[in-house]
């Protein structure tokens, strides 16, 4: 028994010691075990641990994804492919109006994603207001889509339409922008306030650098155009029976 | 929101689809809105078609004027690439800056087979990058084609370079090619063509390959053929004496559709475009070289 009772005795003495060391040092800032960014940057982080853990709920499926959406929408229409534009832009608006495909497109996103990110030791680095960032892309997609002869045709109040939305739904969020070591090196996370509730709604791997984003280097296209979330890594299309070779893809008997 | 859907109902009604990705990630998922919300009116109408597109850029970066002018066939969609004298863009996003229409880099990329600028093949890289992140984001496919609209008075060997830099940087196979053109009265045409792999091209003498091969220059053309039958040199230095001297090869080799032309550093690609229109009426399968070795072997 004595034994246990000593111990007990310097244990309650410690715990003594503890409580005074704490209550003499009441201005000292003690660190969290969180990190310090600000709360969209923890959000931001948090979720991309979610996904590296591999967990089933890191998209929440109660958030209102449109917001992101409508921005992500006008990202593109200022800075994505004119003939991808041209090809899917009604589907791709058609899908926007439905909840279920709006957050079945980020699920698919971070499904994309998921085993990169595992070992991408990402990082945030900074993150920028949804609000201006909003008007931004506007205002780009807008621009652009009048000087290639697209706005015309009725786009310029689907533009409108999308930047309200995004306003409506992503206003005090912000774009969280993640580095990462290794593919696929850029993340950006966007994140929406609901009364001080900070939500991940959305989540892509570019972005243009009138918004923010760089350009990639030689070594990171390089990688991401092999790696295996874009699916072309090794792959080749069957060639034309008989062809010359890829290069001249016709029958070898009319060379 | 519901503005929004109100607005593209009748695309939404014609387009909407079941979700086909699955939802592993999520817990149960929100409601689909209901379908039957009122639509007051429909703006969005029909977008125009890939030519005007390519017109529009083409008019506000360096005028239609200067684009060569000849008959061809309807344009396909594709990446369009815009080629001035001082600037070049990829699709509407400016990659490069030109001297004369000369490419100020000199550093060669090793994985064309330095026939293009590095800085070129890193451009064109980065672009199909961001097509195929956009593919995988926006359900469309990877362009299989590109459409090079260049200045008439730019050299052929920078129409070359571009055409190579972007060939070789695209991922799974090199696109179809194509020289856009202003065709009087019917808009923008194209020209399709190919170009000779990077390195060269060895065939097997088993394949029964001609090799027709047209050299051309300012001075004139001079046709021949690696396969040793052939066994000689056509000269003309007029276009009607150009087509003569094709009718008579097609004549001995009615089979074959490919010829390679092989431009000298005078040929502008206006020139080219002339010389296009005249060789495709008996070979069109036009091929262009940037002096690569051809060897039948």
């Amino acid at each position: 028994m004595l034994p246990v009772v000593r111990q007990r005795a310097c244990a309650v003495t410690l715990l003594v010691l503890m409580a005074t060391a704490v209550s003499c040092d009441r201005g000292r800032i003690v660190k969290s075990s969180l990190p310090d960014e600000e709360p969209p940057r923890r959000a931001a982080e948090s979720f991309v641990h979610c996904v590296e853990a591999g967990t089933s709920d890191c998209v929440a499926p109660g958030e209102n994804h449109a917001g992101w959406d409508a921005l992500h929408l006008l990202l593109w229409l200022a800075s994505g492919s004119p003939v991808g534009i041209l090809e899917v832009l009604p589907e791709q608006l058609a899908a926007h109006g439905d909840p279920l495909r709006v957050q079945s497109a980020f699920v698919g996103e971070v499904q994309r994603y998921a085993t990169a990110l595992r070992g991408a030791e990402c990082e945030s680095t900074s993150s920028q207001a949804a609000g201006p960032l909003i008007e931004q892309a506007a205002i780009a997609a807008k621009s652009r889509l009048d000087r290639l002869g697209m706005a015309r045709t009725g786009l310029t109040k689907v533009i409108a339409d999308l930047r309200a939305e995004a306003h409506e739904h992503l206003d005090g969020g912000h774009l969280v922008r993640l580095d990462c070591r290794y593919d696929p090196y850029r993340v950006y996370v966007a994140t929406a306030d609901d009364d001080g509730r900070i939500a991940v709604v959305g989540m892509t791997t570019v972005l243009a650098p009138q918004f923010g984003g760089d350009s990639p280097s030689r070594r990171d296209v390089d990688v991401r155009l092999s790696s295996t979330p874009l699916g072309l890594g090794g792959a080749s299309l069957p060639l034309v029976e008989g062809a010359v070779n890829e290069w001249l893809p016709f029958g070898v008997e009319e060379l | 929101m519901t503005r929004l859907r109100a607005i593209l109902l009748p695309v939404l009604v014609a387009l909407l689809a079941v979700p086909s990705t699955s939802a592993v990630l999520a817990a149960p998922t929100p409601k689909a809105p209901a379908v039957d919300d009122p639509a007051p009116n429909q703006t969005f109408e029909r977008l125009p078609g890939f030519s005007s597109v390519v017109l529009s850029h083409v008019g506000q970066t360096m005028s239609l004027d200067v684009l060569p002018a000849a008959n061809g066939f309807p344009l396909e969609p594709g990446l369009f690439v815009t080629i001035a004298l001082d600037r070049m863009w990829a699709a509407d996003r400016e990659i490069a800056t030109l001297s004369d229409g000369r490419i100020n880099d000199t550093v060669a990329a090793q994985e064309c087979g330095n026939v293009c600028p590095a800085s070129l093949y890193d451009a064109f890289q980065a672009e199909w990058l961001a097509l195929a992140i956009e593919s995988t984001q926006r359900v469309v496919e990877i362009p299989g084609n590109v459409v090079l609209a260049a200045h008439g008075r730019l050299p052929v060997s920078t129409l070359l370079a571009t055409a190579y830099a972007v060939t070789s940087s695209r991922p799974l196979r090199p696109p179809s090619l194509s020289l856009v053109l202003a065709s009087p009265g019917r808009g923008l045409r194209g020209q399709p063509f190919f170009v000779i792999p990077p390195e060269g091209l060895r065939v097997n003498q088993g394949a029964a390959a001609l090799g027709l091969q047209l050299r051309f220059g300012r001075g004139g053309v001079s046709l021949s053929a690696e396969d040793p039958a052939f066994n000689r040199e056509l000269r003309a230095t007029n276009s009607s004496a150009l087509r003569t001297v094709l009718r008579e090869v097609k004549k001995r080799y009615p089979g074959k559709q490919a010829i390679i032309l092989i431009p000298d550093e005078t040929v502008t690609v206006a020139d080219l475009a002339q010389l296009m229109v005249a060789v495709r009426a008996e070979f069109p399968r036009i091929v262009l070289s940037a002096g690569q070795d051809l060897v039948l072997q």
